[in-house]
């Protein structure tokens, strides 16, 4: 199944075992995706920094994982899909809202603009055109949001070719947040 | 001229000031890509992170200008081969190989394993088949490897889609991809 396997935190070394932990305390568990990642701690380390930092962007968390979702479905990866929708559902976003990201649409104007933005991006490795730039402008996406949109791409990018790379089993339900008390 | 634009020093925030002047302190400069990206904090803050903690593996720098050449290339991003040529040329890489890199030659049999591995991450978003894993994998790259490998692929599809988005303008003697060069 797994073409890369986990590293479990006690076989890690300190130092990633000590990133395992951070994230346990965040999540409440430490998915497959960054026990795998284990096995480079540079790579690991590499992807929580670059995920703090856009943490504290101006995108708000709903929207962050809105993107995650939707540039999972266009990179066709499921590890990342079941991963997000279940962190998205922890956040109080609905489901169908969720659904609907999964699949490019939001209900609000400005997260609609910046969905179209990041699909733009992945379609033309960034050479988004005149029109598509200027239609996010007007729908209020600025030179910093469209930055940050870019950011987010890039690290879903990373996750989403790394699981697919891996084949990361997946470790928890769609529906994770809903299940009471799973495991 | 640049669709996103440049924050300069004496308009930047000193947050962001300060992360210039420690890039200036690494390169000698501070690049317009870092500029541009700094319109936004934590789109800068995330990128230097990424960056910072990946050359912290375990890959050889040359290697690893070489591995953002071959992507470069892939995604036609000029500003990004310029950068990259002159920063391999301040390695003292042979210019024949970084021409080489572009096109995804090695003379070194370990190195044209990596090259081929980045080349079908990024055509196949991480999809790769299990050939092209095992052929890597018997040229002595590990799964640490692997996985730093990954890590820079997407850290340079990052600064590809970014600076084909800003259209950052090109401060290092210009290299144009074999694509456009040819168009």
């Amino acid at each position: 199944m797994h073409r890369i396997h986990p590293l479990p935190a006690h076989q890690a070394p300190e130092t990633v075992a000590a990133l395992y932990e951070a994230v346990r305390q965040d999540l409440s568990l430490v998915p497959n995706l960054i026990r795998t990642l284990g096995n480079s701690r540079a790579s690991l380390d590499a992807y929580l920094k670059l995920y703090a930092s856009l943490a504290n962007g101006n995108l708000p968390s709903s929207l962050r994982e809105k993107l995650a979702l939707r540039i999972a479905k266009l990179n066709g990866c499921d590890y990342c899909l079941a991963i997000h929708h279940a962190i998205g559902g922890m956040l109080g976003v609905p489901e169908k809202e969720l659904v609907a990201a999964e699949g490019g649409l939001s209900f609000d104007t400005w997260e609609q603009a910046a969905l179209d933005l990041a699909e733009a991006v992945l379609a033309t490795r960034g050479n988004v055109s005149a029109d598509s730039y200027a239609a996010a402008t007007r729908a209020g996406i600025t030179p910093e949001d469209a930055t940050e949109v870019v950011a987010h791409v890039a690290m879903n990018i990373f996750a989403n070719y790394f699981t697919r790379l891996a084949q990361t089993k997946i470790d928890f339900p769609r529906n994770w947040v809903n299940a009471p008390a799973a495991a | 001229m640049n669709r996103i634009p440049i924050i300069s020093r004496d308009k930047a925030p000193s947050g962001i000031a300060d992360l210039y002047d420690a890039v200036k302190r690494k390169l000698g400069l501070v690049p317009n890509m870092v500029q541009v990206l700094g319109g936004s904090s934590s789109g800068l803050k995330g990128y230097l992170a990424l960056s910072g903690a990946v050359s912290e593996g375990t890959l050889e720098t040359r290697t690893r200008e070489k591995i953002a050449l071959r992507v470069a290339e892939l995604n036609d991003c000029n500003y990004c081969l310029s950068a990259h040529t002159a920063i391999g040329g301040l390695l003292k890489v042979p210019s024949e190989e970084l021409e080489s890199a572009r096109a995804g030659e090695s003379p070194d049999s370990r190195e044209q394993a990596i090259l081929d591995l980045v080349e079908l991450i990024v055509k196949t978003r991480g999809d790769v088949p299990d050939a092209i894993l095992d052929d890597a994998r018997s040229a002595g790259v590990g799964n640490g490897e692997i996985i730093e490998i990954v890590a820079n692929v997407a850290l340079n599809l990052f600064t590809n889609y970014f600076n084909r988005l800003a259209r950052t303008e090109i401060d290092f003697p210009l290299v144009r991809s074999l694509e456009t060069a040819t168009a």
